[in-house]
């Protein structure tokens, strides 16, 4: 029930590169000068330590939403 | 070896020329305005605002500004306590040791020694609570009243996650001295009750909206600092697009140094969406010299930087800057070294933060280094572990053993983790940071504390300290399955230590009956080198015999466990051994003995410090009821005051509630204010409420109170114990239940119950003279004179009073006789001149209140001048019976007249004293000079 896929808003445009200091989540730009990190995030105690990466770079955090928790437990990548 | 704590108490120094920030220091100043209720300071931002730069530069300009700012004139020996904080000091006992090493950075502080004691007993191996600490350090401030502002700056406090930390903090904030002040900086809003600070004004503070430049700031910073010469028109876009934010301006600014195109940089930079970071990192890396970026991307695995350290883990090998370019490995440059470098980047101002004044160690911007271990893990990801292994080598071998432990876990080399944990594991439990030690042995896999015995031990230690029992026996069973068959040295210090955990665990259940051979086994396997487990065990023996009454083995065990103790430095087993062993010199009649024992004591407990262990309290206990027995009552109120101050403050009730009995008794003797004595026996009552007394501290509670209410002449009182405790009259006596009997025998005496008594005197005397107990005896017999007397049988009563007067005059004992009153005069009175004793006799009976005929001659003027309130003879009598705490039948009884009579006298002495309760009259007599 804990694991479930994430959707991070965060304010400017960040390079894919973050993609593995955000615990491999796909960083993805919008045309909204916004970034989107997608992806699956074990529970909560990992979702906290994303957003802390989030809040030590002193970037701003737009909003978080849950989608949904992916059918089988196993990693899910769309 | 420096060690790094005093590099999380260096306070960062303010670079030579910077932004004043007038509005902001004004702000600050407010923690200090005279008459201000503030306590905390919050500074509250995302990483890269110049929280801890404001904060420096604010204590520079309190230190400079001092005596020109309408503050309080001592302002001017203005010296904060600065304490950085990382994710490692999560442990409630590590954070409180930082935080009392940081106000010990404090002149004053450190010359009144604050918080020496709490440190000492941080050091040992069962540190009170933390927040008991906390109330000992506290105390320390407020009574060190200074008048010097304390500000104490907790720096990255985001980095704690305890809630035990917190609620310390939280606790701190609402005890302190007025002169304390907080200073919090955070990324975060800490969990502490701010709403409730705002609400009561109690708190400054800052956020990001009030650190952000401001264009006009921004422009200093580009023209005046950097010495740039931008034009308006670029300031005003560079203030937009870092929005004023403070590592943004100072990248854009390195980046634009020595630049020819600064329009076209600021033009690029201003019209990029790229993240700031991304973008004026990558900015600032290019201009770099390759050697320093490989430097700056391989040296972000450390939390602080060290020349050496630093050419330890820079390595050349596979070694390119860019994913997608050609791998080109760096040519070695071997001509710069790590401090070399770090000298440099501190010239350069590249984000480097020195963290002492000798330029030794330093550490990257929190953020700088995040933005560098990002660009690391994108660049090199198969280099992080290699690099984290060869930081902890090198920590291992400069001997900072936990730096090491982080690497080596951080590096995922458990293997090398679990060696150094090994080592350091007797230490950490032995100073209490249990909590690292638990974080340590969590983050290694179970298959290694499966294969390495140490490891459970330490983490079955670390659960039954914590009171963790159930994984207690999960890590003990591991450990015991895990060690080898083979019979070496180290083996069988494993098996030691299993068996003292399990005997640790016996006593948790009260299964005595295991206690004593797995304490004896313990002791036959541990090396003789394992003094803190040996003393622990030793100490334990003792307690069991004791329990057994096999007082000598006692002996012989506390004997050890104080030397063993002290050897060690363990003030929580010797001060125990110390008391324990002096607890049964008493009983066997060797006051000097236990006197000198417990001075010894008392120097061990207080040599830290100025302020004594918790553990001084029942030291201070047995010195009040030995001064008490030596009738010096003024020494016996001290300890016994003492004794209920410290008892009180650490909650320990086994101590406090026999303390507050002792001071009672003591109140009583010295002032025969039954009123104070009843205060202090509801004090007691009131401290039990709500609390777990053992069986032992219940019965001991509920006998000394009897025995309190039985000097009080409150002989129902008394009696009721005798009824509703299950006292088990049948079984054994033995030291340990001794003092219920005396007790019991005293009641039946009173109630004159001659035949229960006697019986219960007779087993007594049986007990204490095969055990050797002369100074039990001495009590026994002034009983069995007591009971003959009542009796009638005055020559046996004499016979048992030579006894006890043989028994008492060498080591002094004076209070049992005294406490008898006038009837024992009439006894000593009776002893013939010849007698051995008669001198000692003599010298008791000079004790008693003098006689009513020599005080006659005595009378103050003052009664004279005032004839008509002057007392009658019978009237000065009953008075000072009064004051002796006769009831008023006790008087009448006492003068062979009723009842009736004596409330007519008491009735006179009210009316001539202007008095309206016995309390008041026996004041009055005394300011009189009638008493």
């Amino acid at each position: 029930m804990e694991e479930a896929i994430y959707e991070i808003r965060i304010a400017g445009q960040l390079e894919p590169h973050w993609a593995a200091w955000f615990a491999d989540m796909e960083v993805r730009q919008t045309a909204l000068n916004q970034t989107i990190l997608y992806g699956t995030i074990t529970d909560q105690s990992a979702l906290h330590g994303v957003l802390e990466k989030i809040r030590d770079l002193g970037l701003t955090l737009l909003s978080v939403n849950r989608l949904n928790a992916p059918q089988d437990g196993s990693t899910m990548h769309p | 070896m420096v060690t790094l704590l005093q590099t999380k108490l260096y306070i960062p120094p303010q670079p030579t020329e910077f932004v004043p920030r007038p509005h902001l220091l004004q702000k600050l100043n407010a923690a200090f305005a005279p008459t201000t209720s503030l306590t905390l300071t919050l500074i509250s931002a995302p990483a890269g605002f110049g929280k801890s730069s404001l904060v420096a530069e604010w204590i520079q300009h309190m230190k400079a500004h001092a005596a020109q700012l309408d503050l309080s004139p001592s302002t001017s020996h203005f010296s904060p306590a600065w304490l950085s904080l990382e994710a490692d000091d999560n442990d409630p006992y590590r954070f409180l040791a930082y935080l009392v090493a940081a106000l010990q950075t404090i002149p004053s502080l450190a010359a009144a020694k604050i918080g020496v004691g709490v440190q000492t007993m941080l050091q040992s191996s069962q540190p009170p609570t933390p927040l008991m600490t906390l109330t000992i350090l506290l105390n320390d401030l407020h009574s060190a009243n200074t008048a010097v502002p304390i500000l104490i700056v907790l720096d990255d406090y985001h980095c704690i996650k305890t809630p035990a930390i917190h609620e310390a903090v939280t606790f701190l904030l609402e005890h302190a001295p007025a002169a304390l002040h907080l200073v919090l900086i955070s990324r975060t809003d800490p969990p502490l009750p701010l709403a409730r600070l705002r609400a009561r004004r109690q708190m400054i503070e800052i956020r990001a909206a009030d650190l952000r430049f401001t264009e006009a700031e921004t422009a200093v910073f580009f023209n005046e600092i950097m010495g740039l010469n931008l034009a308006a028109t670029d300031i005003t876009a560079l203030a937009q697009r870092t929005e004023g934010w403070i590592t943004g301006v100072q990248l854009a600014a390195i980046s634009l140094q020595g630049r020819a195109d600064i329009g076209s940089f600021v033009q690029a930079f201003t019209g990029s969406h790229r993240f700031i970071l991304d973008y004026l990192v990558e900015e600032v890396l290019q201009t770099q010299p390759a050697i320093i970026q490989q430097f700056l991307l391989q040296t972000a695995v450390l939390e602080q930087l060290h020349g050496p350290l630093c050419d330890a883990v820079v390595g050349m090998e596979d070694w390119h800057l860019e994913t997608n370019t050609d791998p080109s490995p760096i040519p070695p440059s071997p001509s710069l070294s790590g401090t070399q470098i770090l000298a440099e980047l501190e010239r350069v101002n590249l984000f480097i933060v020195p963290l002492d004044d000798e330029r030794r160690w330093y550490r990257y911007h929190h953020l700088f280094a995040d933005l560098l271990r990002a660009r690391l893990q994108q660049l090199h990801p198969e280099l992080i572990p290699t690099l984290h292994r060869r930081a902890a080598a090198w920590y291992a071998e400069a001997g900072y053993r936990a730096q090491a432990v982080h690497h080596a876990l951080t590096g995922s080399d458990f293997e090398y983790a679990a060696q150094l944990i090994e080592q350091v594991g007797i230490d950490l439990t032995a100073r209490g940071e249990l909590g690292t030690l638990q974080t340590w042995l969590h983050a290694l896999p179970d298959t290694l504390l499966r294969e390495r015995p140490w490891l459970s031990i330490y983490a079955s230690w670390a659960s039954f300290l914590t009171g963790q029992i159930e994984t207690m026996i999960h890590h003990l069973q591991t450990a015991a399955a895990a060690v080898p068959a083979v019979d070496t040295v180290e083996t069988r210090s494993m098996r030691g230590h299993i068996a003292a955990l399990r005997a640790s665990l016996a006593i948790q259940n009260r299964e005595m009956e295991h206690v004593t051979t797995l304490c004896q086994e313990a002791l036959n396997l541990l090396p003789a080198d394992d003094l803190l487990v040996r003393s622990f065990m030793t100490f334990t023996l003792g307690g069991i015999y004791m329990l057994m009454d096999q007082l000598e083995l006692a002996q012989e065990m506390f004997v050890r466990a104080s030397q063993l103790g002290l050897t060690s430095d363990n003030i929580s087993i010797a001060i125990p051994s110390m008391c324990a062993r002096s607890q049964i010199l008493m009983a066997n009649g060797r006051l000097h003995d236990a006197f000198a024992l417990l001075q010894q004591a008392l120097t061990t407990g207080q040599r830290a410090g100025e302020r004594p262990y918790p553990i001084a309290a029942n030291v201070y206990k047995y010195l009040a009821n030995i001064y008490y027995e030596w009738n010096d009552l003024e020494n016996a109120l001290h300890y016994a005051q003492l004794c209920v101050d410290l008892a009180q403050q650490w909650q320990n009730i086994d101590v406090l509630l026999p303390g507050f009995f002792t001071l009672a008794q003591v109140t009583y003797t010295l002032y025969e204010d039954k009123d104070a004595v009843h205060a202090l026996i509801q004090q007691a009552a009131d401290s039990t409420l709500e609390r777990y007394l053992s069986p032992e501290t219940m019965l001991y509670y509920h006998m000394n109170r009897a025995q309190l209410h039985l000097a009080l002449g409150e002989l129902a009182a008394a009696n009721q114990w005798t009824n509703t405790q299950a006292i088990q009259r049948d079984l054994p006596i033995t030291y340990l239940s001794e003092q219920v009997f005396i007790t019991l025998a005293q009641i039946y005496l009173a109630r004159t119950d001659y035949t229960e008594a006697d019986h219960v005197l007779i087993r007594l005397r049986k007990a204490a003279e095969a055990n050797g107990r002369f100074g039990s005896l001495i009590t026994i017999d002034i009983l069995q004179a007591q009971s003959a007397q009542m009796q009638g049988r005055l020559d046996q009563a004499q016979n048992h009073l030579l006894n006890a007067l043989e028994g008492a005059e060498q080591e002094g004992y004076i209070r049992q006789f005294l406490d008898w009153g006038a009837p024992m005069a009439v006894l000593l009175r009776r002893i013939p001149d010849t007698s051995p004793v008669s001198p000692y006799a003599h010298k008791l009976l000079r004790q008693f209140s003098p006689d009513p005929d020599t005080d006659a001659e005595n009378l103050p003027h003052t009664l004279a001048q005032t004839p008509l309130d002057a007392l009658s003879e019978r009237e000065m009598e009953v008075l000072r019976l009064i004051a002796q705490g006769y009831s008023n039948q006790d008087i009448a009884e006492a003068l062979v007249v009723t009842v009736g009579t004596v409330k007519s006298h008491t009735n006179h002495i009210y009316s001539k004293l202007g008095v309206r309760t016995r309390t008041q009259a026996i004041a009055e007599g005394r300011s009189r000079g009638l008493l």
